[in-house]
């Protein structure tokens, strides 16, 4: 096994300890876990993307049935979120796309890495900046934000940004 | 597949008001703008260099060509593609593959060899590869094609090589006449006429019995006769290069060229081709009778152009050329033909000629530099043309090498017999040919009292009978 198979490995079992930690996790949702991470490796160690991407689908939803969060306006929950199931679930998703992969091909960009984490990263705080915009405008209207407010919010942003940020085509 | 993964994971958000299912949907999204930002920064810095290279010196029809087609990514980046090497019509892959698909790592080179088979004669170009990218995740592709515009000249099927070589051995043509140059074929020392003694003539050329009569000193000149030199024009206009049903014209004429150049040759006759068209001479060997010359006309002979698809018949209306000054015109019914009118009459334009000499292009240009370049040393021309486009030129030419004393040739490589079509014959067709019939009858009328032979060719027509043909002097 080389060296980027290696990292990658370490990189899914640290993912996976992530969401082990910052999770409620009921021995259902743990069994429900575990089968997909096998799945993921079984598919990394069979050079088989597809099933990996399938042990990442019942990961992902393993792992939000166990989290719990309400708000993305406190600071505590949304760092929370963010280590407990943004960036575990970010860098498993890399980890099922490359299980075909066998190597890195030595050429680093800086700009996807940067544009991909600005894009989680803008959509993390998107509620929290929408409700700063309406405080600032609107001073003496008392607003009250439900959590299908805040989801409603979270995916319009991220459907807006995620279309401007793919509209330009490669020449 | 994450996308539709996305979808589902804001769709379960929504419907069970759980923000964790919601935030999936972002995680996905950013791994696919983060792959598609990587992948289009390798698209962008994607440079690749192809250089394709053959095996073979002379590549003929019908057989098998090496090819290796070496490519270099000189990009910083590694490239995970399928590329394929378009290959041009006519041709098919015989061995090997034109595709590659795999990794090919940045700074390294990779090469597709494989045999293609060309079917025709024909200068083939090569447009490039289709190069269809995938980025490292199997999300993206982008399909491009890097232009490579290489040119292989594809020469005539080894066929007529091997005829070419046979009518050698048993065929022979010689044309003679007075030669400043020594050729392998030397007749006598023919006596030519008799001028002023001169000191330092040798005694054995005095006329000693003048001397007895007239009481003067004469001596006799003498001219050394052998083979003349032989220069084959071959007309690659625009009418020639115009494929129809069946062989095409230039082919036939490249054909013959070969064969008849090597029959000459083979006779010790010097032998050189050039190929025109209306306006310049494309290239020419100037007659020689040195080691390799019929190798050297072999190379030359590739790059007469490529034959287009097309019907001249449809294009040019010959029959109202006894009418028109020039001697051709376009039946203007089709756009095609308005625009060989107008093609042609740009060309007489060009070769508006004068009371004094040729100000003529193209053949009667290059025929009026080679016979004043030659002074007076005889010369044998061979024209091998339709007179679609150079009717003018060549009786001009003849006119010339009347003038000159040279010789010349005409293989009239007939258009109607090369047009095979489906479809009976109707009568407006036959009037048509007949009209064609009645005015190269006059051609041929013209060119015969100008002392130039003249042969009508067809495509069933060999070599081994033309040559037969001129030998029995019914040219």
């Amino acid at each position: 096994m080389n060296r980027f198979r290696m990292r990658m490995l370490l990189m899914f079992s640290t993912s996976i300890i992530a969401i082990l930690v910052f999770s409620r996790m009921s021995s259902y949702s743990l069994f429900v876990l575990a089968f997909g991470a096998l799945i993921m490796l079984i598919a990394f160690a069979s050079y088989y993307r597809p099933a990996g991407l399938f042990g990442l689908f019942i990961v992902a939803i393993s792992a939000t049935m166990s989290m719990q969060i309400d708000t993305l306006i406190e600071t505590g929950p949304m760092i929370a979120v963010a280590v407990g199931m943004l960036i575990p679930m970010t860098l498993l998703t890399l980890f099922a796309l490359s299980s075909e992969s066998d190597g890195e091909n030595g050429y680093f960009q800086r700009r996807p890495v940067f544009l991909g984490a600005a894009y989680i990263g803008c959509c993390l705080l998107s509620v929290a900046v929408v409700i700063a915009i309406t405080g600032l405008v609107f001073p003496h209207m008392s607003l009250r934000f439900y959590g299908l407010m805040e989801i409603s919010i979270l995916l319009m942003v991220s459907a807006v940004l995620a279309i401007a940020l793919t509209s330009r085509d490669p020449e | 597949m994450l996308f539709v993964s996305a979808a589902v994971f804001a769709l379960a958000g929504i419907l069970f008001p759980s923000l964790p299912f919601a935030l999936m949907c972002p995680v996905l999204l950013g791994v696919l703008i983060y792959a598609r930002s990587k992948f289009m920064g390798e698209v962008q810095e994607t440079e690749l260099i192809v250089n394709r290279s053959t095996h073979d010196e002379v590549p003929f029809a019908g057989q098998p060509i090496a090819l290796s087609v070496e490519i270099l990514n000189a990009g910083p980046a590694p490239i995970r593609c399928v590329l394929e090497d378009v290959i041009p019509e006519d041709c098919e892959v015989a061995a090997g593959s034109n595709r590659y698909s795999g990794l090919i790592p940045a700074r390294s080179q990779t090469t597709i060899s494989y045999t293609l088979v060309p079917h025709k004669r024909k200068v083939y170009t090569f447009e490039g590869l289709r190069l269809e990218m995938r980025d490292e995740y199997g999300l993206f592709s982008h399909t491009s094609s890097v232009e490579d515009g290489t040119k292989i000249a594809v020469h005539t099927s080894k066929r007529s090589l091997q005829a070419a070589r046979r009518i050698a051995g048993r065929e022979h043509l010689e044309h003679s006449g007075k030669s400043r140059h020594l050729a392998a074929v030397m007749h006598d020392l023919e006596f030519d006429r008799l001028r002023d003694y001169l000191p330092g003539d040798r005694p054995r050329d005095i006329d000693w019995k003048l001397l007895s009569r007239l009481d003067k000193l004469f001596t006799k000149v003498y001219t050394k006769e052998g083979a003349i030199q032989t220069m084959i024009f071959v007309d690659c206009s625009r009418s020639m290069r115009t494929a129809g049903s069946g062989i095409t014209k230039l082919d036939h004429s490249v054909d013959l060229c070969l064969q008849l150049s090597r029959v000459l040759l083979s006779s010790h006759h010097a032998a050189g081709v050039a190929l025109i068209d209306e306006v310049t001479v494309i290239d020419q060997l100037r007659p020689s009778l040195i080691r390799h010359q019929f190798e050297r006309i072999i190379q030359m002979l590739r790059n007469a152009p490529s034959t287009v698809p097309g019907n001249v018949h449809e294009s040019i209306d010959t029959q109202p050329m006894a009418d028109a000054p020039d001697g051709l015109t376009a039946n203007g019914n089709t756009e095609e033909a308005a625009q060989m009118e107008k093609f042609l009459s740009a060309v007489r334009d060009i070769g508006v000629r004068t009371s004094k000499r040729s100000k003529g292009v193209g053949l009667d240009e290059v025929i009026w530099k080679l016979l004043t370049g030659a002074k007076d040393q005889k010369q044998m021309i061979i024209v091998i043309s339709d007179l679609i486009s150079s009717r003018d030129a060549v009786l001009a030419s003849a006119k010339l090498c009347q003038k000159k004393g040279s010789q010349m040739l005409v293989l009239h490589i007939y258009d109607d017999w090369y047009e095979r079509s489906e479809t009976p014959l109707e009568v407006g067709e036959a009037e048509r040919m007949y009209g064609n019939l009645l005015n190269y009858l006059d051609v041929e009328v013209k060119l015969r009292k100008m002392g130039a032979s003249y042969v009508k060719v067809g495509p069933a027509d060999a070599t081994a009978s033309i040559v037969r043909t001129i030998r029995w002097g019914k040219a």
